[in-house]
């Protein structure tokens, strides 16, 4: 085979991977535009009726105000306990570090069906079932590797000795945290919070199993719709989730750009 | 004793240690004792029944079995097609990087359960894939791609690419090339200079993937249940099964700790291999 | 170490290099460079960083492919023949040794993709390294020999297979000074013991009049000069080589003819040579004398035929010589090195002096 053959073969399959990669990606966008009730790629037509038809309906607009509202908490709780556990990890040197780590970070290996029949069973028995606090406190447990993955990293950057330097100028350990430490960490952490908003944005498995129909969420009324039955609305909803990830995405590289 | 043991315990651990104690607690109570909880609903009483029950009905080995195929399956494709993919990022110009690591990071952020919905529509019978296949001529009736083993593969394919070129990428990118050059200098064609010099330092890169793809398609739940059929179910769709529809809790809590076993096994593999890799490694660096 | 004897190059032209040109759109990474190589005779390509030896090297190896001219080697076109049927060796800048492969597995790889039995490629290999003093490492990995060691397996690799050429890229640039000198020494002998014909690159010129039979100066893409090191030395075509090889007083002044001889003159300063030893200055050019330092000396004070008068700007001591920096009159600064210290002694910066030199250590080059 010729070098010029192999190079056409080779970048054939890279390109067509990439394809792979994008195309059933993207093509929910176009069809969320779809005029026909039956889902189908090329789309046909042009119509924002369901755009339309999904911002009005009752039932998605529940399911936004709770998936907002659930990702902010995690985001927020997960963020606290994610940051407070970094630090600790990354300032001293103790027994046990590696073990304590392995468990923060096993939520994010375990397979996440094994995760939700679980907490399902103890959740009935607590009463968390079906309830915001205890969608919070499940997202919350898949979100903090995220956090503390993205802050150790960033605390991996800043010099040990400044915040020693704080120290020695007189400064208590909340002062330096606050004025020193917290400053330079600042882009870990908040892609750390993207992060755990996102995680929770878009569980889907651990909230089929938790929620009610009082508490579900936007994943959860696409899986549902998705088993029933297929329609551009659903495509809709993907769109705007297409859109909003994508500015969150932006939004956490831009921090991650400006340290 | 005297003054030393007069010291109050607590105050010899380091003062940043107090800031674990709330993650432990929330990852105790909320992660730990749910898996506690699955092992001890898995065994009543002490009785290993729903264990006897699992390895002796052919049931439920079929889907352990199936399992464990659709997975060596799906990891052998998608370790195939990203590593072309990560040699391509590793020895390319900037744009083209910035091009193929956004072909990349888009499905990575955009949720696995949209990724499925539209999958569905290009795999159901009048959808693109099989309008292409007709359009060339290769199929007169449509192919049944949905609710088949096979669609579930590309679906999986799809959601593991990513997680198998970033492993590969960080260790082919950190390949000399010059090495390639030497090689053919030497005499060797491309492919020898491949399969002597090049592959042989992939292998880490290629353990990684191999083994996080694996790992991730056992547990596999929204892919398969949207993209399968009930016939070839996958173990984490039998555990939801029996949690929701059968009512059988300690069924599907023993086919949980299966589930988590064969995981940690795997991982446990990748360890081991990791561990031969940095002793080779160690061997050829002591200074002798 | 003990002197190997050299064999003289044969008269067989092994590589012929035929107006190799390189563009990279506008850039002319090459231009027009012609030039030969007789069998067993070791060249060096020298020359600034983006002068086009690399480039050249690269070119020859077959990883550049050029924009036009003919690469021959034994008289085969080499247009469009892979790197790897080229029979080339070739030894890398950082080495490009195999870290997974050991050191006898690295100087075997050659011999191995040419097919030879287990046994056969072990005994050649060994064989190899015995002549690079590493028998007894043959079985260590890359990352566990010292820089200098990884060379020789390096040199031992390329040359195991009894390429018809070896290339050298930079061969002492991942060195330390101190092994430097001493595997320019080693590296010479080893090559020469298995009569390798060998095109080596570097932007050193001790290294390159240490090491080399002829040597190819490099300027901005194109041919400056070849030539061996004595010729160069001696006989620079121009102000870059003779900066480039060694320490070069560069005056510029006035050519005249003077019966049989050719002045050139300047303020202070006289230089006279037979006319038939001069090269032809092109009409036009600024003609220029190169004088080395260590060829001038303190003469009689008067201004006689090569001689210049001059103050002394600075002196340095230095053992058996000093160094001196000598103003003209016009402001050039000339710098000698000479052996007069008792005279020199007795002169303080700031004197004036005459300084001589014999009319065949005169260089005339277009300026």
């Amino acid at each position: 085979m010729t070098t010029a053959l192999r190079r056409i073969l080779f970048w054939g399959f890279v390109t067509l991977t990439a394809l792979f990669l994008l195309v059933p990606t993207l093509i929910i966008v176009p069809m969320s535009f779809s005029t026909t009730p039956q889902l189908e790629f090329p789309p046909v037509g042009f119509t924002l009726d369901w755009y339309g038809k999904v911002l009005t309906d009752t039932a998605w607009l529940a399911a936004l105000k709770n998936s907002l509202l659930i990702g902010s908490a995690t985001a927020i709780l997960a963020t606290t306990l994610g940051t407070a556990a970094a630090l600790a990890l990354s300032a001293a040197e103790f027994r046990g570090k590696g073990v304590i780590l392995a468990l923060l970070l096993a939520p994010m290996v375990t397979p996440v069906i094994v995760l939700g029949v679980g907490i399902y069973m103890v959740f009935a028995r607590w009463g968390l079932s079906g309830t915001l606090p205890g969608m919070v406190a499940a997202h919350t447990v898949l979100a903090i590797p995220f956090v503390v993955v993205s802050v150790m990293a960033s605390l991996k950057m800043v010099n040990a000795n400044l915040a020693m330097a704080s120290a020695g100028l007189g400064a208590g350990r909340w002062f330096t945290f606050r004025r020193v430490t917290l400053p330079l960490i600042l882009p870990g952490v908040t892609s750390g919070a993207v992060f755990a908003f996102i995680t929770s944005w878009d569980e889907v498995v651990v909230a089929i199993f938790v929620a009610n129909t009082e508490t579900r969420t936007v994943p959860i009324m696409i899986w549902n719709q998705v088993r029933t039955n297929l329609d551009p609305a659903t495509a809709a909803v993907g769109a705007l989730l297409i859109v909003l990830s994508a500015i969150g995405v932006m939004l956490s590289y831009k921090f991650k750009e400006t340290r | 004793m005297g003054n030393r043991s007069a010291r109050p315990l607590l105050s010899r651990v380091p003062a940043a240690l107090w800031l674990l104690i709330p993650v432990l607690l929330f990852v105790a109570v909320f992660f730990l004792y749910p898996l506690l909880r699955l092992l001890m609903v898995s065994v009543p009483g002490g009785s290993f029944q729903f264990y006897e029950q699992i390895l002796t009905s052919p049931v439920f080995l079929r889907v352990i079995g199936e399992t464990f195929q659709t997975s060596l399956v799906v990891m052998l494709v998608t370790v195939l097609i990203a590593f072309p993919y990560a040699y391509a990022m590793a020895n390319c110009s900037r744009t083209t990087l910035l091009l193929l690591t956004i072909a990349l990071l888009i499905p990575f952020w955009v949720s696995l359960l949209l990724r499925s919905f539209s999958w569905i529509v290009l795999l159901q019978n009048s959808g693109l894939v099989n309008d292409m296949l007709r359009g060339l001529g290769l199929i007169d009736r449509p192919l049944r791609l949905i609710r088949t083993p096979l669609g579930v593969a590309i679906g999986m394919v799809h959601v593991l690419l990513p997680y198998a070129v970033l492993p590969l990428y960080t260790i082919l990118k950190k390949i000399d090339m010059r090495l390639m050059e030497a090689s053919s200098i030497c005499g060797a064609s491309w492919f020898h200079g491949f399969r002597r010099v090049y592959l042989p330092m992939t292998l880490p890169g290629i353990a990684a993937a191999a083994i996080l793809t694996f790992t991730l398609s056992l547990g596999f739940y929204i892919t398969p249940a949207l993209l399968g059929s009930p016939r070839d179910m996958m173990i984490a769709q039998m555990i939801a099964g029996q949690i929701q529809e059968q009512l059988n809790f300690g069924l599907g809590a023993a086919l949980a700790v299966v589930l988590i076993a064969l995981t940690a096994t795997a991982f446990g593999l990748f360890g081991l291999l990791q561990m031969v890799f940095a002793r080779r490694q160690a061997k050829r660096e002591q200074t002798a | 170490m003990r002197a190997t004897p050299s064999p003289a190059p044969s008269d067989t032209i092994a590589l012929q290099l035929d107006q190799i040109s390189k563009h990279y759109g506008e850039v002319r990474a090459l231009d027009d460079i012609s030039f030969e190589l007789r069998r067993g005779e070791f060249l060096t390509m020298l020359g600034p960083s983006g002068s086009g030896k690399t480039t050249s090297l690269r070119v020859i190896a077959g990883f550049v492919e050029p924009t036009s001219g003919r690469l021959t080697i034994d008289g085969r076109d080499m247009t469009g023949v892979a790197p790897q049927k080229r029979n080339i060796g070739m030894m890398f800048q950082d080495y490009a040794l195999f870290p997974h492969m050991s050191v006898v597995e690295n100087v075997a790889y050659p011999l191995e993709v040419r097919g030879l039995s287990r046994a056969d490629r072990r005994k050649r290999a060994m064989e190899m390294l015995e002549i690079v003093g590493l028998a007894h490492c043959a079985t260590r990995y890359p990352k566990q020999m010292s820089g200098g060691q990884q060379q020789r397996v390096a040199l031992a690799r390329a040359l195991v297979f009894r390429p018809d050429i070896v290339l050298l890229d930079e061969p002492m640039a991942a060195l330390d000074k101190k092994l430097r000198s001493q595997m320019q020494i080693e590296i010479m002998h080893i090559t020469r013991q298995v009569g390798a014909t060998v095109v080596s690159v570097t932007h050193d010129q001790e290294e390159a009049l240490v090491m080399s039979d002829r040597i190819a100066i490099f300027k901005d893409g194109r041919l400056a000069q070849i030539g061996t090191p004595q010729d160069l030395y001696r006989q620079p075509n121009s102000a870059f080589v003779a900066d480039f090889i060694g320490e070069a007083n560069l005056l510029r002044g006035q050519l005249r003819q003077d019966g049989a001889d050719l002045v050139l003159e300047g303020p202070g300063w006289q230089a006279r040579l037979p006319a038939a030893s001069a090269p032809a200055i092109p009409a036009g050019a600024a003609p220029c004398l190169v004088l080395r330092p260590e060829r001038i000396g303190l003469a009689e004070a008067g201004s006689g035929p090569n001689t210049a008068q001059g103050v002394i700007e600075e002196k340095i001591y230095l053992g058996v010589e000093y160094r001196l920096l000598v103003r003209l009159p016009d402001g050039v600064v000339v710098q000698l090195r000479s052996r007069d210290v008792a005279r020199l002694a007795d002169l303080p910066v700031g004197s004036p002096i005459t300084l001589g030199w014999a009319p065949e250590d005169i260089v005339l080059i277009p300026g």
